[in-house]
Parts: structure tokens; sequence; C-alpha cells
């Protein structure tokens, strides 16, 4: 193994864990997917490594990467791809079948990426903003779209006037 | 803004932020990253039958095809009734097109060689030979080809050696 590798496995095991888990809460779980985003991430952060000017963490940064990739493929060739039904969490909110992951799967695609990176990851408006090339007001307000969604999904009673 | 309710907050919190992917991951990425060239190869040929003409480049290409996990298979492009052919003069830049499209594959692992055949035929006039998990990654992938945007057909089929 060369010195250059292992240093590379050594990051690599660093931020995967973290990055598959991002990757799959962004792809409703889809295990394939959510490797090849981590390892299209992985790709092009060691291509654009002279774009990382430390102003972040480089788990920010590579979380940063692979939001784009995502979002990358989803505004270009997966809209080619007939999307499978999303099964919408369950309209029974008992405790049992309370099933929070996907609810998260259900949301619209830009609201996820924000709702996922703010309330499970913790990033800030300002950070999410940097991240996605977006103004903050836009990560606000798709939070907000999302966390009322997210409620109706899970609290059906909700929804109705 | 719209908030939410403390018991989904608790339940976010609880979310793993971490999840370890297949550990065969890591030896793809690591391939993708340092050990891998972009292979891209036009291949000048008959339009003869296009599986015997996909065993036969397997065969003799000089490289050998990446030892990564799944299955082998073939994409077969064809025009068929609707496609949407390339303006005059532009067909090497819908050609660079494709060309980047199998680069991304190549750095993923997942392409094992692609072209065109010469002359293009009214049946098959294109194949890639790719790597994936199953029958639906295979097709997956192939709905991310641009063949599928400019309403070619795509047949994708298992290649057994």
């Amino acid at each position: 193994m060369t010195g250059g590798e292992d240093a590379f496995r050594t990051l690599y095991r660093a931020h995967t864990p973290a990055l598959y888990a991002l990757a799959l809460r962004l792809t409703g779980s889809d295990q394939n997917e959510a490797e090849d985003l981590v390892q299209e991430t992985w790709v092009r952060a060691t291509r654009k490594m002279s774009a990382f000017r430390g102003e972040s963490a480089l788990r920010t940064w590579l979380c940063g990467v692979l939001v784009n990739v995502r979002r990358e493929r989803v505004r270009t060739a997966w809209r080619m791809v007939d999307a499978p039904e999303i099964e919408r969490a369950s309209p029974a909110r008992d405790d049992a079948a309370f099933d929070l992951e996907r609810a998260i799967a259900a949301l619209p695609d830009g609201a996820r990426d924000i709702f996922v990176l703010h309330e499970v990851y913790g990033y800030a408006h300002r950070e999410i903003a940097e991240m996605l090339g977006v103004v903050e007001g836009t990560s606000k307000s798709q939070l907000a779209r999302a966390r009322t969604l997210l409620r109706k999904a899970l609290n059906p009673d909700e929804a109705r006037p | 803004m719209s908030e939410l309710p403390d018991d989904i907050r608790r339940a976010l919190s609880e979310l793993p932020r971490e999840r370890q992917p297949d550990p065969a991951l890591e030896d793809r990425v690591v391939r993708a990253v340092l050990g891998r060239s972009r292979r891209w190869l036009w291949v000048g040929a008959a339009a003869a039958a296009a599986a015997a003409a996909a065993a036969l480049l397997v065969m003799t290409h000089p490289w050998s095809p990446a030892p990564a996990t799944g299955q082998t298979y073939v994409l077969l492009l064809s025009p068929g009734q609707a496609y949407l052919e390339p303006a005059p003069g532009r067909l090497e830049e819908r050609r660079a097109e494709y060309a980047h499209w199998a680069d991304s594959l190549a750095r993923l692992g997942k392409l094992d060689l692609g072209g065109h055949l010469e002359p293009p035929g009214d049946v098959v006039d294109g194949l890639f030979i790719i790597r994936a998990a199953s029958d639906s990654d295979a097709a997956r992938i192939a709905a991310t080809c641009p063949h599928i945007k400019y309403r070619g057909h795509i047949e994708v089929r298992r290649f057994v050696e």
C-alpha cells in the first residue's frame, strides 16, 4: 500500500460512515444509490481538494459535495427514470409504527436536503446556503415547508380543516 | 417559522448520524480515486451481432475489467422510432456527450467498455458493457444514458461468460 493510498484510506474511514448515513437519508435508504453517491463524492472531493478553503470543517465540505452530487443527479439524468412510488408514512401514528426515516424520505427532494442538513445534522442556514449555493432565505423557506409536510405526514389529523 | 413537536424533535435527535456501508465500497472508492484512469474506447466494427461483438471486445481489450462486485450487463443502444437525431454537423458533439456519460460511469468503476458501431445500424449502433449490482440497478444506470434523453432505445441484457 502506498503512502498516498494509506492516507486516503484513513480519511475515507474517518468520514465515510457520516457520508453514507447522509446519502441514505437523501436517497430514501437506497443502498446502491447511496454507495454511488459516496463514491462520486470522494472522486469529486479529491479532484476539488484545492477548492477546500479550510473555512469549514472538512466533513461539512464533504457533505456539501455529496448533497450537490445528489442534486445534480436529480436535476438531470435521474429525472428520466420512472420514479418508484414512495411509500408515504403510515397515517396511523402509534409508537411502534412510527417511522420518521420513511417520512423524511417522502419529502420533496429540495426540502428534504435542507431538512436533513438542518434538523438531523445541525447545520446552520448559513452553512447550508454555502453548501448548496443558495441564499439563506431559500434554506429557511424550504425548511419551513419540510417541517409542515413532515408534521402532516406524521399527524394526518393536522391536515384536516 | 413552522416548528416541530417535541416528540418529533426527540426522535430526530436519536437518529443515527453514521452508518457503515458495505466494506467492499472502500476498495471501489480507492480504485476510483487513485487507481483507475479514464478509459473510453471508440469501437470501429461492423454492426454485427452486438452480443458477439461485446464478447470479442472484452477478450481482446488490453485492460482487464475491474474486479468489481456485481454482474456484467450489455447495454444495446438502438435508435428506435422516436430517436432525436443530432442536427447536421453536431454528431461529434452528441458522441462527446455519450463519452462524458461513459467517463462518469468509469469513474464509478461501473464501465468495462463502451463505444459505437460503424456504420450506424438500424438495430444496434452502440453498446456499453457495465457492472451493476442487479437487473434493476443495470436498468437504472441505463436510464441515465443520454440516449434516453434523445428518446432512443436501450436494451439491457445480462452478459454470461
